[in-house]
């Protein structure tokens, strides 16, 4: 492949690529994102390669291995074209079976299909309850995509975009262009991305910089990743067109350190754009020169706050900065820097190619496009899910994450990341976008959902998350570091039965403090968890503080495990598994737990048979004393 | 005063000079590679080159020469890892100022740099703003922050973190202030913001307030009983912090928070004043959150500290003396 100078050279390559592949031709394509990896995908897909060579398939069937799907829970995954059948948990040892039925007989394997809830086989894809009623016009393209081979992007129009910014319009025509839209940013706030763009261009100096952000410091969340490892070249193609539209010659990618597919599948990725002249001097023959570097970072919660990502890239220790000039007028050395999340520079092409019109049509009226969301918690399917702003929690946790598992019912759902907020279950018809989460004191963040059950605990929930918090916090500015660590010293307090009405009050001070006047968002959000807690369970706290009570059943000082006499079997099965000998009882003898040897680690309720379900959790009640020991049991 | 070109391909050099002569009031821009400095002179003129000799693809006299085609005048000093007699003549042939093997002392380089541009003209901005701080009207020079805007009056903002020689630093929280534009009202740290025309200014708003009595006894937690809590305390009638005696009698807090002290409150003042006054770097913060202590890199402080110890002094809490302690403990075993 030689350097692509005009709009028709891309054009002629991608005819090319096309005509080399026959659309008809099978292709067995092997997710190969980092949840089937460590479902062991790499030995799925060797042994796909060997399993059609000693079928002498080779020249008929295509293997690709691609980025994630986004049903990750039940990978490996193997999507097999053009028939788009999905295989689920697909291990190695099913290749053969895979291989001599569907490949060579053209016959589905019906145990490795998704089983609905009535027991139904479902074997395309398409109609997966969990995709479809999914949007995936930015995640889609994972599936169809060998991050490794940039002709798989070329193919499906990647570059396109590019070529139509550079080469037709002009830089004011793009930014308008992403104005109208109205995008708004992925990684958190929602500030639209077109105003952001307009302020670097417009901010004095010549070099500015244009910046992925990639920090991804959301534990629970890996959209970000997996896009980078998916389809880098849409964020690459993306970033490219934004530095065009601002007038930026220099470009970073800060990814976190723990990605390491991600930087390698990114530098295969520059390395690729490179070779075609997509990147670096006169791209695409337009005159228009634009080069990126990767910095890896080290992977701090923190880090992905602007001020402290510019901060490291000058190669100093990543803490945040007490400017109040932004850094989109003053960042990376004091230089007009603008920086976006992953998935928002993702959306740019798709904007340049189909029209501010085409995505404004999506959505709500003020969140446009789309959002992934990371789907976890108890709830059936779990993985990334891309759906329309505005979709309602309940489509989302029901229709594609499939409802609450065993039985259970819905207690809230947690969305944007540490410092968002629960939501209880009169708002699941609310429509997520970023106004309406702000309107119920949860965020969007960047997209982290998940969902909990009535056995949650919601000042454990808040406990959770102030100590993760509490840990990342730099411990620069004293209202972040000591402030937290505080918050966190009173929902001890609360949990462990030792707090008393006073510690109301500080539930209520320390969030006012550290709201105003914390040095970063970090700290000024921090005790979000606590406030939508409170707003919406109010009543878990009065219980733990007044009645030392924890409803839900979890906070282990609060509880007492006891075996209720009319259920017990004398079964003797808690009393073999307790860890610590804590069960008194023999065969037809009821079984009492010795509350003073019991640590509550809740071996005795998993173990005891369903059917006699003879333990429970008592909490803020004594415990009943009337068995005397050596008690037989009465069988009814 | 035209702008300065720094040529360097190897980052470290190029931003550190870039960083330097920057600080030292220059107007300073860089380019890694000849033609990305080519073109850049094609655009502007400069007021002088600063080239690393070895460049890829090109070397800094072939630049400099090509340069002086479009500006004759252009002035430029090479810098080199790799000396010779050779370059050396070669380069003063072509006239250029000086001829800096690496690694060379940045103050004589920004010393040839003045030399040549003429010395920094201190901007003086004859503008001045004016604001209203606690109903009182100040006229101030642009880019003051509030804080020397109040201070410039005789209005006492309490600060632990700042130091008129440091850079500012925003970790206290201590000098929050209400600010008020149009109906809208915001708290801001005024040793960092800088103060605009029309700027209303509460310095202790009923809201300032109660934000430093808590900001107060969460350090009180740390460091119980230091002079500065103790006054400030007292400033603010805190019960339980307006006297030293009242902790070290009991051994207990009557704050609201348990009393758990390291007697650092980590104002940062040590760190900088030993970066920016002193050049050492030999005090810095490992780890975060809580987590986070000042600690003496014994690499650097056992050279540098044993006469100097500067720090001890501007340490409001006196908490550096262990912590250097460890040093010398490490120096005798
Ligand atoms: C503590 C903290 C952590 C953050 N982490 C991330 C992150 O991991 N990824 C991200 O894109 N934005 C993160 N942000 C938001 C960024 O500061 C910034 O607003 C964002 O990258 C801008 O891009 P967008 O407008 O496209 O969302 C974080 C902000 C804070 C305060
Ligand atoms: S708010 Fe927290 S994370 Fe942000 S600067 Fe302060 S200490 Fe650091
Ligand atoms: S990694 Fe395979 S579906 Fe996510
Ligand atoms: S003095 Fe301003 S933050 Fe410390």
């Amino acid at each position: 492949m030689g350097r692509l100078n005009s709009a028709a050279d891309l054009e002629n390559l991608r005819q090319e690529i096309l005509a080399k592949r026959d659309p008809n031709k099978p292709c067995v394509t092997i997710c190969s994102g980092t949840g089937c990896h460590a479902y062991g995908s790499e030995k799925v897909a060797e042994a796909f390669v060997a399993n059609i060579q000693s079928n002498g398939l080779q020249e008929k069937v295509d293997i690709r291995r691609t980025g994630c799907h986004g049903f990750c829970e039940k990978g490996t995954l193997v999507v097999i074209f053009p028939e788009e059948i999905c295989y689920l948990r697909v291990r190695s040892d099913d290749v053969p079976e895979i291989v001599s039925t569907t490949l060579v007989e053209k016959k589905v394997v019906d145990r490795l299909l998704y089983e609905d809830d009535d027991g139904q086989k479902i074997a395309h894809e398409s109609e997966i309850p969990f995709y479809k009623h999914q949007s995936r016009v930015i995640f889609g393209n994972n599936r169809l995509i060998d991050p490794t081979n940039i002709e798989d992007y070329i193919t499906l129009g990647g570059y396109a975009a590019l070529a139509k910014a550079l080469l037709e319009m002009t830089p004011e025509e793009v930014m308008e262009e992403v104005k109208e839209s109205n995008l708004r940013g992925r990684g958190g706030g929602g500030f639209p991305a077109g105003r952001k763009w307009e302020t670097t261009r417009d901010a004095p100096g010549e070099r500015k910089y244009v910046i992925v952000n990639a920090d991804e410091g959301d534990p629970g969340a890996y959209m970000d990743r997996s896009l980078l490892e998916g389809n880098p070249h849409s964020v690459l193609e993306g970033l490219i067109i934004g530095a065009y539209a601002i007038g930026s010659h220099e470009g970073f990618i800060y990814v976190r350190q723990e990605y390491p597919l991600a930087v390698g599948n990114l530098n295969i990725a520059l390395e690729q754009a490179r070779e075609l002249g997509l990147l670096g001097s006169d791209i695409l023959g337009s005159g228009f020169n634009f080069d990126v570097k990767i910095h890896r970072g080290a992977g701090a919660f923190v880090s992905g706050e602007s001020s402290a990502l510019m901060t490291a890239i000058e190669g100093r220790v990543g803490e945040p900065r007490p400017k109040y000039i932004r850094t989109a007028v003053s960042g990376i050395w004091d230089r007009p820097s603008n920086l976006n999340n992953v998935e928002t520079w993702a959306n740019v092409p798709l904007i340049i190619n189909n029209g501010a019109e085409w995505f404004t049509n999506i959505g709500t009226e003020g969140s446009k496009g789309t959002k992934i969301f990371s789907l976890v918690g108890k709830v059936k399917n779990t993985g990334l899910v891309e759906v329309p702003m505005g979709m309602t929690l309940r489509e989302v946790i029901y229709d594609i994450g499939g409802g609450i598992p065993d039985g259970k019912k819905f207690k809230a759902v947690q969305t944007g990341g540490p410092s968002g907020g629960v939501i209880p279950d009169k708002f699941l018809n609310l429509p997520v976008d970023f106004d309406e989460l702000t309107k119920v004191g949860s965020m969007m963040g960047s997209g982290g959902m998940i969902v909990m059950d009535e056995d949650t605990c919601m000042v454990d929930v808040a406990r959770y998350f102030i100590n993760f918090l509490a840990g990342e916090s730099c411990g620069k500015c004293l209202p972040c570091r000591e402030g937290i660590y505080q918050m966190l010293k009173v929902l001890n307090r609360i949990c462990e039965g030792e707090s008393s009405e006073e510690d109301f009050k500080l539930l209520d001070e320390i969030p006012e403090v550290l709201g105003d006047s914390a040095l970063c968002a970090l700290g000024q959000t921090a005790c979000n968890p606590v406030l939508s807690t409170l707003r919406y369970f109010r009543d878990e706290y009065e219980a733990h503080i007044m009645k030392k009570q924890c409803p839900a059943g979890v906070c282990k000082a609060l509880i007492n495990y006891w075996i209720e006499p009319e259920k017990c079997q004398a079964c003797m099965i808690c009393l073999r598994n307790c860890p610590v000998g804590a069960i008194d009882g023999g065969k037809n003898l009821i079984h009492i737990i010795d509350q003073e040897k019991c640590t509550k680690c809740g071996t005795c309720l998993e173990v005891c048979p369903a059917r006699f379900g003879a333990i429970t959790v008592l909490s803020g009640v004594e415990v009943p004393e009337f068995v005397a020991q050596g008690t037989e049991v009465v069988r009814g | 005063m035209k702008p300065i070109l720094i040529v360097e391909d190897e980052a470290i050099m190029r931003e550190s000079l870039q960083d330097w002569l920057t600080d030292g009031g220059y107007q300073v821009e860089s380019a890694t590679q000849g033609d990305e400095a080519l073109k850049a002179i094609e655009e502007q003129d400069y007021g002088l080159l600063i080239l690393d000799l070895r460049l890829p693809g090109a070397d800094g006299l072939e630049v400099l020469r090509k340069a002086r085609a479009k500006q004759p005048q252009l002035n430029g000093i090479i810098i080199t890892a790799y000396p010779s007699v050779q370059t050396a003549v070669e380069a003063m042939k072509e006239g250029v100022i000086d001829y800096l093997p690496k690694p060379f002392d940045l103050n004589d380089l920004e010393k040839l740099v003045s030399q040549t541009l003429g010395p920094v003209q201190v901007e003086i901005r004859p503008e001045t703003v004016t604001c209203v701080i606690d109903d009182r009207e100040v006229e101030v020079r642009q880019g003051a922050t509030i804080l020397e805007a109040a201070q410039s009056i005789g209005i006492d903002i309490p600060t632990l973190c700042h130091h008129e020689k440091l850079s500012p630093y925003g970790a206290c929280r201590l000098c929050i202030v209400e600010i008020i534009r149009g109906q809208r009202s915001r708290l801001v740290t005024s040793c960092v913001y800088i103060v605009e025309d029309g700027l209303i200014v509460k310095t202790e708003s009923e809201q300032v307030v109660k934000i430093r009595k808590m900001l107060l006894e969460l350090m009180w937690a740390r460091a119980p009983g230091v002079q500065p809590l103790v006054n400030y305390g007292m400033r603010y009638g805190i019960s339980g912090l307006e006297s030293k005696g009242n902790y070290e009698l009991s051994g207990a807090s009557e704050t609201k928070f348990e009393v758990e002290p390291n007697f650092c409150i980590l104002c940062g003042l040590c760190v900088r004043y030993c970066a920016e006054v002193k050049g050492k770097n030999a005090i810095g913060f490992i780890g975060r959150g809580t987590e986070r202590e000042v600690m003496f890199f014994p690499e650097i402080a056992s050279k540098e500290c044993a006469d100097c110890k500067e720090c001890f002094a501007i340490c409001p809490t006196g908490a550096l003396p262990p912590h250097y302690a460890l040093i010398e403990e490490g120096a005798s075993t």
